[in-house]
């Protein structure tokens, strides 16, 4: 009895130090955020403005909020959107067709030469996520620029409130130019509006504690290493869970990716798509919907009329090397590549070879398969395939866990080998298996 | 002659009188682990401490006043040293000597007077007791039940231009928001509260405040910041840090394994004359900081100089076989012992070879337990036979 209560003693007093400093933090970043998000909103919503001052008035809440949070290194986020701009008009000189590519190797190549050669390592993991952020969207007006969808060319003010909009600058998500044009109207607002950023800000601080307090304490340290394993990637999710809905708040304090009923339009993650997973491919998509979105329409469909591999291979490059020059990200991005290629053409097959409901994505509203997806044979066959996703998610999301230094920092090679080793290759070994299986079907 | 006689039974006296009382000055205070048995902390008001006028009287003026200006810390102390004896006793349970206390009242220790001596024992009580209090009191504070002890939330605003210009400069600085005062408050208080009576003068209280010191270092290290970025793809946007106490279960474990591996030492030639001549000539007190500013010398002289979280000891332990009421030792008669083991949980080694008696008895346990989802766990009694044997 007394070591039960000792143990409920001590679980209660870690809890209570870990969710009371972690609620605290939480809040006092959304609470920078928020304000800086809600001024905008509420000066666009009172004060008839002019369209230029409106983007001005993005621009300057948004420089304030990236120097507030980031201090000085922020200039790096006003370099790269002030040089991208003159490059970009610069162009428009000579070309009308290659915009897109010039840019995106000029923003790619000015990320990697700060990753490598100009920002002290700690700085680069905090502004890291802000630059790929600037990045996607200076990519996404160079490319659209091409496509010719502006009707004129982007003075200075709209391309800098773009850019550093405090609804999104900072932790995303990513949005098209046109939308956030379109969001820098007057809105209708109503209580519906406070209740939104209510239940976002409630949300993204549950995360918060699940993935710093909660995961990390039901399993064990000393349970087998796959349930660790798990546990660890798991924290990480609810790390991303919690940065996305915090997106979302941001988003919705400032106005921006509402209805016109007020209702949020921008959904950034699926948590139970991903916790419960159909397959890999599904869990890719749904991980961060608007980089999906943006990976689909700048890079890969641009891609499209060199072949599908050359499509797909440019796609991975792009993703891997906006995260920056690491093996880490590399790694993970590439094995999730190959893993989700053999899942979907292995499940392709056992579809149609024992014509069962089972493909990777789940079939849209007439499913010709013979046994539906409400047979024995498609629940046993896609639970099976869930348990493997949920295999490789463990095996892929391990990486990010690591000591505070190591995350500061950013993760070595041999902090991914390290990881992988332990874990046996367990997950490469049986993507290689299922490989055999899919050519022997 | 009898002048001389005089003299030499006054001196003996003397040193009777300046050595004897001192041993438990600082240490009276343990007789609060027993405070909360009889119902003495009332439940109703938990900032006010209604105390048995007894264990009132054990504490020491600075004690008492600290007791009063920070009303609820009495309470962790309590708590603190009574987790402090129970850790002490578990540790201990299979050793010859095993921590048993006693009636503290009517001037006595709690320990007995085995804490008359500066032994192994003697190292590991003043250590685990300090270490409990630091605890406790880390945890009453993070709880919110010692009023003086607020979160001061201010300070992390104050300086967040300093923190990102030493982050630039790759210097780790970051403050963790919340509570982040809760550990220092029971350091310092700890240092306040348990120190009080030793002014590390004399060598046995150098000993005393070392092992002091380095229980409250085995849960300061233990005790860990730990921190998580969250951001965009697994980059650091927002730090959190928040901080783990260490169960008191492995603050006990370590400070066993340096009981085990503790030190014996003695008093570096140097620091020894000056400052006890220059205490005689004028009474003056150890400024409070300079108390912990002592290295103390191993005793044999091949060995390292004790760290700071090592145990030390100045004369080696008594032996625990035989009753001794000098040492207030009951012996290890009719003590427990396992007649498999070889160790000192053995029947050999606790016994003394003396021999044991074996027993066989019925008991009833708690058997054939389930786990409910979630979080019971339902038990069946069942009686089991049991074979008991006593060291004679």
């Amino acid at each position: 009895m007394n070591e039960d209560e000792e143990y409920y003693e001590s679980t209660w007093t870690y809890m209570l130090l870990c969710v009371e400093p972690t609620v605290y933090e939480g809040f006092r970043f959304v609470r920078d955020l928020l304000l800086a998000n809600v001024a905008l909103r509420l000066m666009i919503q009172y004060i008839p403005l002019p369209h230029n001052l409106r983007h001005s008035l993005s621009l300057v809440i948004g420089s304030f909020l990236l120097y507030h949070c980031i201090g000085p290194p922020f200039i790096w986020t006003v370099g790269l959107t002030a040089s991208a701009y003159i490059l970009i008009i610069l162009l428009s000189f000579v070309t009308k067709k290659w915009r897109g590519l010039v840019v995106s190797i000029f923003v790619i190549s000015f990320l990697l030469l700060c990753e490598v050669h100009i920002l002290h390592p700690k700085l680069w993991q905090q502004i890291r996520g802000i630059q790929m952020i600037a990045a996607m969207k200076i990519i996404s007006v160079a490319i659209e620029l091409d496509r010719d969808l502006f009707k004129k060319m982007l003075n200075p003010v709209e391309f800098g409130g773009y850019l550093l909009c405090p609804a999104n600058s900072v932790i995303g998500p990513w949005i098209s130019f046109h939308h956030y044009n379109n969001y820098l109207e007057v809105k209708f607002l109503n209580k519906r509006w406070i209740k939104l950023i209510a239940v976002d800000l409630v949300v993204s601080i549950f995360f918060l504690t699940l993935s710093n307090c909660i995961v990390p304490w039901y399993i064990d340290d000393s349970l087998p290493k796959w349930l660790i394993a798990y546990r660890d990637a798991q924290a990480f999710r609810m790390s991303h869970y919690f940065i996305s809905r915090m997106s979302m708040l941001s988003m919705t304090s400032a106005g921006f990716g509402l209805t016109n009923d007020c209702r949020s339009e921008v959904q950034v993650t699926k948590p139970f798509f991903i916790e419960l997973p159909r397959s890999l491919v599904q869990v890719v998509i749904y991980w961060n919907i608007p980089m999906h979105q943006w990976l689909k329409h700048y890079v890969f469909k641009t891609c499209q009329p060199y072949g599908k591999f050359v499509a797909i291979f440019i796609t991975y490059a792009v993703s891997s090397l906006l995260h920056g020059w690491n093996f880490q990200f590399s790694a993970v991005l590439l094995s999730i590549g190959t893993f989700s290629y053999v899942e979907y053409n292995l499940r392709l097959k056992v579809a149609q070879t024992f014509d069962v409901c089972c493909l990777a994505n789940p079939c849209g509203k007439q499913c010709d398969h013979k046994y539906k997806k409400n047979s024995m044979l498609a629940v046993i066959t896609n639970t099976i395939f869930s348990i493997i996703t949920i295999i490789h998610l463990a095996y892929l999301g391990v990486m990010f866990e690591a000591s505070f230094s190591v995350q500061e920092s950013g993760y070595s090679y041999f902090h991914t080998i390290s990881k992988w080793e332990n874990l046996d290759y367990f997950s490469h070994i049986l993507a290689g298996f299922l490989y055999v299986v899919y050519i022997l079907i | 002659m009898k002048c001389l006689w005089l003299f030499v039974i006054v001196l003996c006296f003397t040193c009777e009188a300046a050595n004897k009382p001192r041993r438990g000055r600082g240490s009276m205070w343990w007789g609060i682990a027993k405070a909360g048995e009889p119902n003495n902390l009332s439940p109703i008001s938990p900032g006010v401490l209604y105390m048995d006028p007894a264990v009132h009287a054990t504490l020491r003026r600075k004690q008492r006043r600290l007791a009063r200006e920070n009303p609820g810390v009495l309470a962790a102390v309590a708590k603190g040293a009574s987790m402090a004896v129970a850790e002490c006793q578990h540790q201990f349970k299979y050793r010859r000597w095993n921590c048993s206390t006693r009636n503290f009242l009517r001037g006595k220790n709690l320990f007995g007077k085995i804490v008359d001596r500066g032994c192994r024992e003697t190292a590991f009580i003043y250590a685990i007791t300090s270490a409990g209090v630091t605890h406790a009191v880390a945890r009453a504070c993070a709880e919110g039940s010692i009023e003086s002890c607020t979160c001061d939330y201010s300070h992390i605003d104050r300086v967040p231009h300093r923190t990102r210009a030493a982050a630039a400069a790759n210097v780790r600085v970051w403050k963790w928001g919340g509570c982040s005062d809760n550990i220092g408050f029971g350091f310092r208080f700890s240092r306040e509260f348990v120190d009080t009576g030793e002014r590390g003068k004399t060598l046995r209280e150098k000993m005393n405040l070392h092992n002091n010191e380095a229980g409250r270092a085995h849960v300061q290290t233990e005790m860990r910041q730990e921190c998580k970025c969250h951001g965009m793809s697994g980059s650091c946007t927002v730090k959190t840090c928040w901080m783990r106490l260490p169960s008191f279960r492995s603050v006990g474990d370590s400070l066993k394994d340096r009981f085990d591996g503790a030190s014996r030492v003695m008093m570096p030639n140097t620091d020894l004359e000056s400052p006890s001549q220059r205490n005689d000539a004028a009474p003056h007190r150890v400024p409070r900081r300079d108390r912990y500013r002592f290295q103390l010398r191993p005793h044999n002289p091949d060995h390292k100089s004790p760290g700071a979280k090592d145990l030390v000891y100045l004369e080696s332990s008594p032996g625990f076989c035989e009753k001794n009421p000098r040492l207030g030792i009951p012996g290890t008669h009719g003590r427990a012992c396992n007649d498999t083991s070889i160790g000192v949980d053995g029947c050999d080694l606790m016994c003394c070879g003396r021999g044991y008696r074996t027993q066989t008895m019925y008991v009833v346990e708690r058997c054939n337990c389930t786990f409910h989802w979630c979080c019971e766990v339902k038990c069946k009694l069942c009686p089991t036979e049991k074979v008991v044997h006593t060291c004679l």
